[in-house]
């Protein structure tokens, strides 16, 4: 999954969750997201249990707290270089 | 380097599993334990110019950092000592929760550990819910046993609601502190007498032998406060600053009741319950909701309140603002309330069935069958408490944030975001990229 795939899940997400109108021409996935009041404090909170969940990923503070981390785009490539962290990880032997 | 600790940092009231560790035992240099619980950040400077930094588990304690002009550190326990030295919001960081780190005389790290967050062990078999109660009334005694034996003589008093969170306290801290009063808190407003809470804190109070400093305070006289519980709570999101409005008006009222004394009072409250139990709710007043809560399910709701606990200070930032040590004694029985399933999140009685697992017949029925009342809110009988006062004056969400930036001489409020983001500060160990760059 990369990071436009990842883009496209966020942004039904956030759509449907935060009630974005289908025809709203200030909404994209560059569009601060916070800044331009689609995700308050509540919601980001409802974003990252999304990612979660979906994409089985924490979001580390460093990357929570980044400027990117305001836009879908910015929010998919943070997530996708995370699920790829988490596959270079070696799994470890049973014990 | 030069290391600035800027103001007080905050009394430690921390636990290590069996112990409690307290600032005498930062001040003579003790290390503070691989897992510390409680109330519990400070700075140790230790004998060969070397400086520690700690941080409980939880986050309930605070510590803040900034680099100074000649590269050295500045450290506080509030951002606004920070700002006032100088520096810019975005500027400051926090040190991470459950950090310990050693820096040498060059600001150098030469340790750092880092615990996990406390979490719920599994069991090899499941517990009842009974077992569990007990295990937590033996924390909650073990706790409370050290530290009255810590503070000989020294009198204690417990924030009593009448809730059950307080209550539990109460009924447990009678057993260890020898001098213990109860304070109650009440908004005095026109053409009414005491609220519900009064009223049943007082008669709680009278079956448990304790006296009770009432704490009734005029729309106005909470309004007043807002400066300090803005940079002393470290925060502008309204439940957190209603609540320590609260909390204001409390340690207000315990140091006037205690001018006589040669030492402050211990604090004890209840908090930190709601949080494990994910017992919030948003309130409706005047046709407006507040205090909304993400829509998840109740035991991720439950994780993201205790990993909010990292940017609370609500409580303990008020009370030392009023020279009161706060001790949450909830806060050393994380483990163990995070131990509880999921499903028992969702019954709505969880928490009543949980106080008499750990209190059996200690609290009076009256307490259990109590509605649950916010002294933010109030509900219909107290008119819309602290909150209403709030909303009634202008002072809603949007002001608070304008005013917490005015004060921390911020222009720009996105500023805000980027030092508090679901419910996490920004945090870093501080390290000394600088000042190695130079020496390169």
């Amino acid at each position: 999954m990369n990071a436009s795939d990842i883009a496209a899940e966020l942004e039904a997400f956030i759509r449907q969750q935060f009630h974005v109108a289908p025809n709203d021409p200030n909404f994209d996935r560059t569009t601060d997201l916070f800044g331009a009041g689609y995700v308050d404090s509540v919601g980001v909170i409802e974003t990252l249990a999304f990612i979660g969940e979906r994409f089985d990923v924490e979001v580390p503070e460093e990357a929570l707290l980044s400027e990117s981390f305001t836009t879908i785009e910015g929010m998919a490539e943070a997530i996708a270089g995370l699920v790829q962290d988490a596959r270079a990880r070696p799994v470890s032997a049973a014990g | 380097m030069s290391v600035r600790v800027l103001g007080a940092t905050d009394p430690v009231m921390g636990w290590d599993g069996a112990r409690a560790y307290l600032d005498a035992d930062g001040a003579a240099g003790s290390p503070p334990p691989e897992r510390l619980d409680g109330v519990g950040a400070a700075t140790q400077r230790l004998g060969d110019g070397s400086t520690r930094l700690f941080r409980d588990r939880l986050g309930v304690g605070k510590l803040f950092w900034a680099r100074g002009g000649d590269s050295g550190l500045d450290l506080a326990a509030r951002p606004i000592r920070l700002i006032e030295a100088g520096h810019r919001l975005d500027d400051i960081s926090a040190l991470p929760r459950g950090c310990v780190v050693t820096l040498d005389a060059a600001g150098h790290v030469v340790e750092e550990r880092r615990a996990p967050p406390p979490r719920g062990s599994a069991p090899d078999e499941p517990e009842s819910l009974e077992a569990i109660g007990a295990r937590i009334r033996d924390r909650l005694d073990a706790y409370l046993a050290q530290i009255a034996a810590a503070h000989p003589g020294r009198r204690a008093v417990i924030c009593l609601s009448g809730g059950l969170d307080s209550s539990t306290i109460a009924a447990v801290a009678r057993r260890h502190f020898d001098d213990l009063a109860a304070i109650s808190f009440d908004i005095d407003l026109p053409d009414r007498g005491d609220s519900e809470d009064r009223a049943a804190a007082r008669r709680l109070a009278g079956d448990l032998g304790m006296t009770v400093i009432e704490a009734t305070v005029s729309p106005e006289a909470l309004i007043e406060t807002l400066d300090l519980v803005l940079t002393e709570g470290i925060d502008w999101r309204d439940f957190n600053v209603h609540a320590a409005l609260v909390n204001a008006a409390l340690g207000r009222a315990i140091r006037e009741a205690s001018a006589g004394d040669a030492t402050p009072p211990l604090v004890l409250t209840g908090d930190l319950s709601n949080e494990y139990l994910a017992d919030y709710g948003a309130e409706r007043y005047r046709g407006a909701t507040y205090y909304a809560l993400p829509r998840l399910g109740p035991d991720r709701l439950r994780d993201i309140l205790v990993q909010g606990l990292d940017t609370c200070h609500r409580e303990v930032g008020i009370f030392a603002a009023h020279g009161l040590p706060l001790a949450q004694p909830f806060a050393v029985a994380a483990d163990l309330y995070l131990g509880l399933p999921a499903a028992f999140l969702a019954e709505p009685d969880r928490k009543e069935r949980l106080v008499r697992a750990i209190l059996g017949d200690a609290l009076p029925d009256y307490i259990y069958s109590r509605p649950k009342v916010r002294a933010q809110t109030g509900g219909l009988d107290i008119g819309g408490g602290v909150l209403g006062a709030c909303i009634d004056r202008g002072i809603d969400a949007d002001w608070l944030r304008g005013r917490f930036a005015e004060l921390h001489r911020v222009d720009d409020t996105s500023a805000l975001d980027r030092f508090i983001r679901a419910g996490r500060y920004r945090a870093a160990i501080p390290t000394h990229r600088e000042a190695i760059h130079e020496c390169v």
